[in-house]
């Protein structure tokens, strides 16, 4: 069962990569860096679509801008190859995509297609905006039934919602352990092993951490938990927290008081706020913005860096550092935590025929191939045309799918705002201000659950 | 050069020459302190485009690009995805459509406000204010939902046909411009037959050209930059406007400082060059002699 | 053209009254129209919203004044956002508005090189906000930045700026007299349009400089300083964009860090997007309304005492 999960491998070249990571559809948020890989030959296994069948203009919109649109582009040009009778609008918002997204709700015009963060799917899920996929898949509505054995379940479960299907993946990313191999030989310490455990990972941080004669750190032992600075990224800060046996949010989505506030999940945010503040292996907030915008992995200021996939293909590119991957560590157990961004069709769409046409081929058609040349792809077949889990560097991604857990935004709604935020917001209190850590998470905790019953 | 007195007998450092010299080296060295130091932020921007992206943030600065990065601007520029030109060409059909509409529609409100007394016009001039003190974000919504209506979605009309109605920043300040032009200038130009038209059109619009100057200079540039209302109301990528362009930078390449700023640098310019033209009309000022004499 | 062309028999009062009205509503129809098609429905309708609960993809619920109610007895984060934004408009204006005066004044004494300077002070002004942010968290940088540079060169210690809570709506407020350019323009304008017969006439009697000053220049600008100082207060309480791109610049925490810099439009729209409280947001947006219109109201009051216009009608 492993292996099947595992079978993804890719070849990976310069460019640009590219994942949607937002706690929401960004409103102003970056998205991250695209890599490019050449495309592959063979259509995966699916059925020909009935092309003449369909026909008219559906809009699509997205936040990808400049170079992330290429996939776009190839994808529905070949789309429109393959449906003569459809033209396709692209609509591209760079910022403030979800700011528009909404008001287009609110007239109810939002493109027919359209692209969505993890962080709003049970959000917009629950308010109705996204029309219901399963129909389609199952070939009663619409005229290319699709058979979602082509995916990798874990991966495409993250577009349901209560068991239906909203929506198809773009693409996803876990939390990926990168290594400088070069600052690890000049201080003679043996690389980083699936097998590490908190302890190896805290011993080897602070041998790579090293500082200069008047007591200023040159060069920290790790960049945690992402690659631009943001000590509070919760998204980063969940695998700690699951690697401890803790969690965030009770399963049913209704309370955190008992999840985030419990002994393993504050002992786990200690440890890692420890990091910072006691044993300073990692920059802080206002390290790295003193630094401002230089990646640190890549100009040799952390030996080991915590984020997503996206910065992968710079990485290999690079020559001045020698990169290589490894799984997460584990605490009392394994962790990590997924981004992930997807399509979905629009349940007020006027076109929902030719909607579904192209939804289910930039998901698991040819169009998916034009996204998988520059990022994680769920559709197997072309994730084993890239050859993923045999590439050295992406083998221990895809390990670590494994150790997923599911997105606690998708247990309530409100997760982001009632729990989220507070918490960060909290926690960077933590940092400036000290105080007693399990103290602070109750609070949270007890504000959490209040906001999240109303 | 000046002998130790003047042709009056005032010796030297007393005499008008002295002090208006004083007041030179004083203006003019402040002028140039001070302008150095708002000059900085363009000059760095300037600088920073032409480095490597790693050189940009360097202490002690390194402030000859070494080596000089050209191709900042050749990236900014040279992305099929990012027509410029196109940009620039939708950029100004806003700004000459913006700016008329507004230029001539403020005049006469501004005037009305000015100078006509009427019931209600305390109530109007309220109004008037009020539109600018609720926040803008609060009302997005329920606006775009209204030109949606209308159809305007996907066009520049929710942008050009507003300004046709006045807009309320450039009405209460050629308010406040119109009311410091003395009424003996009106009140015989009445008497000698002149309607309301004419007094706008000879009398008005003339002595106003420093504030007529300024509102178009301030117009240009907030039409320029503004990037959030067109990419709100424009759905075709082909319709797109320069700030929007200026945009996928910042979003995209997890801010690719170089091209950033090569592209921040080019962009300014044409609000240079507005702003050079338009200078003009401040310099000739309001000559208001030959008026005590009727 | 000769004066004795024209002898008009002055029509009753009553009538000039009228024809007057009418012009007036004519002069001021353009606006008029425009604000009702286009101002007054989303204002209604942004009112009315301000009494429900809309997440704005399902229909609107009436809750009477919950959220005035909430946002002014049971969120901290709006005393907060408040109090951060009154703090920060009775620091900057005045900064920012005497930077600008001074500018202007200083302008309009020179003759030569006037184009490059007035080209220079204006030029913050238009550099787009993202390039604005940018380039102050690397003037304010703790590490990098030429201030604390200058500091250190003096022996001391600099603060960390925009990552301290301390000093991060300082960062802000330094930033501020750099955008004067817009009303600098203003008051060139202004400075421009006073006669300099009135210059003449009191050197003539022996005025100097400050009484110039004070006795003219500041007087007959006052129209010009009463738009730029209701402009800015206005302008001021719904700081936005400058800081929204130092908050994001960085990703970290709205307003941050730890709400030093969350401003009340911040919140507000955060509320409205993010949160997705579209009612509760258009309540927010409302109480702003009221704190500004009250201090205008405050300033329109005071400026009977202080802003003299030449052409106010004899009554």
């Amino acid at each position: 069962m492993k292996k099947i999960f595992l079978v993804l491998s890719v070849l990976v070249i310069a460019g640009m990569a590219l994942a949607a990571c937002q706690a929401a559809t960004p409103a102003a948020t970056e998205a991250p860096v695209v890599t490019e890989a050449p495309a592959a030959t063979e259509a995966p296994a699916s059925t020909e679509a009935p092309a003449a069948a369909v026909s008219g203009t559906i809009r699509v919109g997205s936040w990808d801008g400049a170079d992330a649109l290429k996939p776009w582009e190839e994808a529905i040009a070949s789309f429109e190859a393959a449906y003569p009778g459809v033209n396709v609008e692209l609509e591209s918002v760079p910022q403030g995509y979800g700011d528009k997204l909404l008001a287009e709700f609110a007239s109810g015009t939002a493109p027919d297609v359209f692209q969505v963060g993890d962080g709003d799917v049970a959000k917009f899920a629950a308010q109705g905006v996204f029309e219901p996929l399963d129909p389609y898949i199952a070939g009663e509505k619409g005229s290319d039934p699709l058979d979602t054995s082509v995916f990798v379940q874990a991966v495409a479960d993250i577009g349901k919602v209560d068991g239906t299907t909203y929506l198809l993946t773009k693409d996803f990313s876990p939390l990926v352990f990168y290594y400088n191999k070069n600052l690890f030989d000049a201080a003679s310490v043996a690389y980083p092993t699936n097998d590490w455990t908190w302890d190896d990972f805290l011993t080897t941080a602070q041998a790579l951490t090293v500082k200069d004669a008047s007591g200023n750190i040159t060069q920290w032992g790790v960049q945690i938990p992402d690659g631009w600075g943001d000590a509070y990224w919760s998204r980063g800060i969940w695998p700690i927290i699951y690697q401890n046996g803790g969690d965030v949010i009770s399963p049913d989505g209704k309370k955190a008081s008992g999840y985030l506030d419990s002994d393993e999940t504050v002992e786990a945010i200690q440890w890692y706020a420890d990091l910072f503040l006691t044993h300073k292996v990692a920059p802080t907030k206002a390290d790295v913005d003193a630094l401002a915008g230089a990646d640190l992995l890549a100009t040799g200021k952390v030996a080991m860096l915590w984020t997503g996939v996206w910065p992968l293909g710079d990485y290999i590119k690079n020559t001045d550092i020698s990169v290589a991957t490894v799984q997460l560590p584990q605490g009392t157990q394994r962790g990590n935590s997924i981004c992930w961004a997807g399509f979905g069709m629009y349940s007020k769409s006027e076109n929902k025929d030719a909607a579904w046409a192209f939804l289910r081929w930039i998901g698991a058609d040819e169009g998916a191939r034009s996204f998988a040349a520059y990022a994680l792809t769920d559709v197997k077949a072309i994730a084993a045309e890239q050859g993923k889990t045999t590439d050295p560097y992406y083998s221990s991604v895809m390990a670590d799918l494994d150790n997923v857990h599911p997105l606690p935004d998708f247990s309530n709604p409100k997760f982001g705002d009632c729990v989220a935020s507070p918490f960060q917001a909290a926690l960077e209190g933590y940092f400036n201000n000290g105080g007693d850590l399990k103290v602070i998470l109750t609070d949270v905790a007890t504000q959490a659950d209040a906001c999240l019953a109303k | 050069m000046a002998t130790n007195t003047i042709a009056s007998g005032v010796p030297f450092y007393q005499s008008r020459r002295f002090q208006k010299l004083i007041k030179n080296i004083i203006v003019y060295s402040l002028l140039t302190f001070l302008s150095s130091l708002f000059i900085f932020p363009f000059f760095w921007m300037l600088d920073s485009a032409l480095k490597e992206n790693a050189q940009i943030f360097l202490w002690p600065p390194q402030w000859i690009p070494d080596p000089i990065a050209w191709d900042n601007f050749v990236k900014a520029f040279s992305n099929p995805q990012l027509p410029f030109l196109t940009f620039l060409k939708n950029t100004m059909i806003l700004e000459v459509g913006i700016i008329t509409g507004r230029l001539l529609s403020c005049i006469l409100v501004a005037y009305g406000f000015a100078r006509l007394d009427a019931p209600g016009k305390n109530f109007w001039f309220s109004v008037l204010l009020a539109t600018f003190m609720l926040p803008g974000a609060v009302i997005m919504i329920p606006k775009y939902i209204l030109f949606n209506k209308l159809g305007w979605v996907d066009s520049y009309l929710p942008l050009i046909v507003p300004a046709w109605f006045g807009e309320s920043f450039a009405i209460f300040l050629m308010r406040q411009f119109f009311m410091t032009i003395p009424r003996e200038l009106e009140e015989a130009a009445i008497m000698d037959g002149a309607n309301t038209f004419d007094i706008l059109r000879l009398i008005i619009v003339p002595l106003s050209t420093p504030v007529l100057a300024v509102i178009t200079v301030l117009s240009f540039k907030d039409i320029w930059n503004d990037f959030f209302t067109p990419l709100l109301y424009l759905n075709s990528s082909s319709k797109y406007t320069i700030a929007i362009g200026l945009a996928y930078f910042n979003g995209q390449f997890k801010v690719d400082m170089g091209p950033l700023m090569a592209a921040s640098v080019v962009l300014i310019l044409p609000l240079i060059i507005v702003f050079f033209i338009a200078q003009k009309a401040f310099v000739e000022g309001v000559n208001l002699t030959g008026l005590a004499g009727r | 053209m000769s004066t004795a062309a024209v002898s008009v028999t002055p029509k009753p009062k009553s009538k000039r009254i009228r024809r007057e009205a009418i012009l007036f509503y004519i002069c001021i129809a353009p606006f008029i129209l425009g604000f009702i098609l286009f101002d007054l429905i989303p204002m209604l309708a942004s009112l009315g919203l301000s009494f429900t609960e809309w997440n704005i993809l399902t229909p609107p619920k009436f809750i009477g004044l919950d959220n005035y109610v909430t946002a002014l007895t049971a969120d901290p984060k709006v005393l907060i956002s408040l109090k951060i934004t009154l703090f920060y408009t009775v620091i900057q204006v005045p900064l920012r508005l005497a930077t600008a005066l001074l500018l202007a004044m200083l302008l309009n004494e020179a003759t030569k090189g006037m184009g490059f300077f007035r080209t220079a002070f204006y030029l913050p002004c238009i550099v787009s906000s993202v390039a604005i942010a940018v380039l102050w968290t690397w003037i304010l940088n703790p590490v990098y930045g030429p201030v604390n540079g200058l500091i250190r060169f003096f022996g001391g210690e600099g603060p960390k700026w925009f990552s301290d809570p301390k000093f991060a709506l300082w960062g802000l407020i330094m930033m501020s007299p750099w955008g004067a350019g817009g009303e600098m323009l203003i008051f060139l304008a202004g400075l421009k349009g006073i006669d300099k017969q009135l210059y003449e006439a009191a050197e003539l009697d022996g005025a100097g400089p400050l009484a110039r000053f004070f006795k003219i220049t500041l007087p007959m600008l006052s129209p010009t300083l009463f738009f730029n100082l209701v402009m800015s207060i206005i302008g001021s309480f719904q700081t936005f964009d400058t800081a929204y791109v130092i908050s994001t610049t960085r990703a970290g925490t709205l307003g941050g860090p730890a709400n030093s810099t969350l401003f009340y439009m911040l919140y507000l729209y955060n509320r409205a997007f993010a949160g997705q409280m579209m009612g509760y947001a258009s309540a927010l947006g409302w109480i702003l309304f009221i704190i500004i219109m009250i201090v205008t109201l405050l300033v329109l009051r005071s400026s009977d005492m202080w802003v003299f216009y030449e052409s106010e009608r004899k009554r």
